[in-house]
């Protein structure tokens, strides 16, 4: 009788042994999670990302430690005197929006407020929480972009170096060198230097500084494969380079590609951060996750939860994608060279 | 013989790499907005200072021209004047690059051997409870953004607990001559005991924030490393011999397994100049990190420039040491 195991592919199979990874399962459920809030920021937010209350400014999670009765520790006396900057009055128009917490500054009022935030407010009143949310929606979206601009130069020319080799592979390869000659971090702050900082520009940035990465696995990968008989067979069958890369080739680097991407993934998420942080990616108020830490200094004394959550959220993203990768690794098999 | 021409053949070859590196940063500089000129004199110079200004930079002459003059001086060691100090670019390298190789330097040492020592328990007792928490421990290492990092220990030691300084070197308090500018080394030369205890207590935060990636990759690698010599014929045989375990692990194993581990900590220093941007800007720590990043936020092109070179150059030149230690560390390999 025919086994029934003859008819299992290769994904069927890595999908497999995927599930019985239990890292890579831990891996799958938080990018799912965090790409569904992405997804859904609108109704998983419950306050605006962009606008808050100035009277309801710097205020922590009813849950922080030290926090009691919903009102931290020495501003009950003068609450009644906080003073609030003219110039960050809020137009008319967004009172309806936020209405709800716009309480009388009493202190049931302010017990009321606290709850309304589950992770605090930042300095001018707005939502950690619902900023963290928004947040999701940049990572995926730098994740995205840039790992496709590292994608779709990086595959090609790492390919065209594995198999035609020769001359071709040498000055392929040694642009990737002086690419890499360069601290990663360092080349990506200076094509933002080059570029203008901004949310597209560190995408295009992030994306160019991974380049020689996909161009290095691809380039490994094609030069295992380039020798196989069966690839021998079909040139001395008359198929063309194309025809051979097409079918052939590219087959064999699909699982490398995909382990590299999902750690890429992971790499410019880090990487974006890192340049909203330093001033250079996503401006403010745009409530990206290393942008909203660019204050941090100045937020530490008055409401570190503003600091905090944000930086759990990459933390949480970029771990999600790491242990995919990692159990990706495994389940298709991949050696990767360092 | 054959390795003496390795090594002529590998000195060498760093040239073509500086020298379309240099082109690279040269472009880079000319393709950045703004203009030197008008940076140095401001808003309200006359059109003809500007000229002038322009004239004296050389940025009125053509680009093939720049480029030559500009190849010249780095090969007299003139990397030009910061626009926005006035000071030479290589004294401000100088005086800055001792805070950030103090600061390096101690997060390496700190990576290496906690980063050896969780990987070598982990490869020893496979799948333990350590093994599990010292490998998760790695993978969130690699995964946290260190910035992120370096806020919360500030919020729970410098904060909270009020056991270590928020940033900066040393106290403003503390009046001291730094000699070569490495505080540690300065405050043992001079025997200053206040001094030492308060550039130490300034330094362990950055220096373990900066060392937590290269800690969780070293300790990966240590690991598999080890795991992969632990299963060789050889490592039974010894077992079969009855060589005692201590013997076995440190003198059989870890001396074969310790040749990736070399290499991944050579590559740390590339990792280390970046993620030095990151924890000087966190911890104000007065180092060449944070004066490339305000030299590339104020357009202070030659600081971008010499800057941008000497760490590319320092990177090449580590690297090639590394892949030397490898005629030393391991025989079997002649090139």
């Amino acid at each position: 009788m025919e086994k029934v195991a003859a008819k299992r592919g290769l994904w069927h199979d890595s999908w497999r042994r995927l599930r019985r990874n239990r890292n890579a399962l831990i891996g799958l459920v938080i990018v799912l999670t965090v790409v569904a809030t992405a997804l859904a920021a609108p109704l998983v937010a419950p306050h605006d990302p962009l606008w808050g209350m100035v009277e309801d400014h710097d205020l922590p999670p009813f849950w922080w430690p030290g926090v009691t009765g919903g009102v931290p520790e020495g501003e009950k006396e003068n609450d009644g005197e906080r003073g609030l900057p003219e110039h960050q009055v809020v137009t008319e128009g967004l009172y309806e929006t936020t209405e709800i917490t716009f309480d009388a500054p009493s202190e049931e009022g302010e017990r009321k407020a606290h709850h309304r935030y589950l992770f605090g407010t930042d300095d001018v009143g707005r939502d950690v929480f619902s900023r963290v949310i928004y947040g999701s929606r940049y990572s995926l979206l730098i994740g995205c972009i840039s790992v496709a601009i590292g994608l779709f130069l990086g595959a090609p020319l790492g390919l065209a170096a594995g198999y035609w080799g020769g001359r071709l592979d040498s000055v392929i390869m040694r642009g990737m060198d002086i690419l890499m000659a360069i601290p990663y971090v360092l080349l990506a702050i200076l094509i933002v230097a080059v570029l203008g900082p901004g949310l597209t520009n560190s995408m295009i940035a992030i994306g160019v500084v991974q380049i020689p990465q996909f161009a290095r696995v691809l380039r490994g990968s094609v030069l295992s494969t380039r020798g196989l008989e069966y690839i021998q067979a079909s040139r001395a069958l008359g198929a063309s380079d194309l025809r051979i890369i097409g079918s052939h080739v590219l087959r064999n680097c699909l699982s490398p590609l995909i382990v590299q991407g999902s750690l890429t993934f992971a790499s410019a998420i880090l990487s974006a951060a890192a340049l909203g942080f330093l001033g250079l990616g996503a401006q403010p108020p745009a409530p990206e996750w290393g942008a909203m830490l660019a204050d941090g200094r100045k937020l530490l004394l008055t409401s570190p939860w503003a600091v905090t959550f944000p930086g759990v959220a990459i933390l949480f993203f970029v771990l999600g994608f790491n242990l995919l990768g990692d159990g990706l690794r495994d389940a298709l098999d991949v050696r990767m060279k360092s | 013989m054959r390795t003496r021409s390795y090594l002529a053949y590998r000195f060498l070859s760093i040239i073509p790499v500086l020298l379309v590196l240099s082109f690279v940063i040269f472009g880079i500089i000319e393709a950045i907005p703004g203009d030197p000129a008008q940076i140095m004199l401001g808003q309200h110079a006359t059109p003809e200072a500007l000229e002038q200004m322009r004239h004296s930079l050389g940025l009125d002459r053509p680009w093939t021209v720049r480029y030559v003059l500009f190849l010249g001086r780095l090969a007299r060691g003139d990397l030009g004047h910061s626009i926005l100090s006035g000071r030479s670019v290589l004294s401000e390298i100088a005086e800055k690059v001792p805070a950030t190789l103090e600061l390096s330097l101690v997060a390496l040492l700190l990576a290496g051997v906690l980063g050896v020592l969780a990987g070598f328990l982990s490869a020893w007792r496979q799948n333990s409870l350590f093994d599990y928490f010292a490998m998760f421990g790695s993978l969130v290492g690699v995964s946290i953004p260190i910035y992120w990092l370096g806020f919360m220990l500030i919020i729970l030691f410098s904060l909270n607990l009020g056991w270590l300084p928020t940033g900066g070197r040393l106290a403003a308090t503390i009046e001291f001559q730094p000699l070569t500018n490495f505080y540690l080394l300065d405050a043992l030369l001079s025997g200053n005991r206040e001094v030492l205890a308060d550039a130490i207590r300034h330094l362990v935060m950055p220096a373990f924030c900066l060392a937590t990636v290269p800690m969780a990759i070293i300790a990966r690698m240590t690991r598999s490393s080890m795991l992969e010599v632990l299963n060789q014929d050889y490592i039974r045989t010894a077992r079969a011999k009855g060589v005692r375990t201590g013997r076995l692990l440190f003198l059989h194993a870890f001396k074969n397994a310790s040749i990736p581990v070399v290499t991944v900590i050579g590559l740390q220093f590339g990792y280390l100049m970046g993620g030095a941007i990151l924890t000087e800007t966190v911890f104000s720590w007065p180092g060449i990190g944070r004066w490339l990043l305000d030299g590339i936020l104020g357009r202070d092109f030659p600081v971008i420039a010499g800057g941008t070179l000497f760490v590319a150059a320092a990177f090449i030149m580590v690297n090639l040491l590394v892949d030397l230690l490898y005629l030393f560390l391991d025989p079997r390999i002649r090139y």
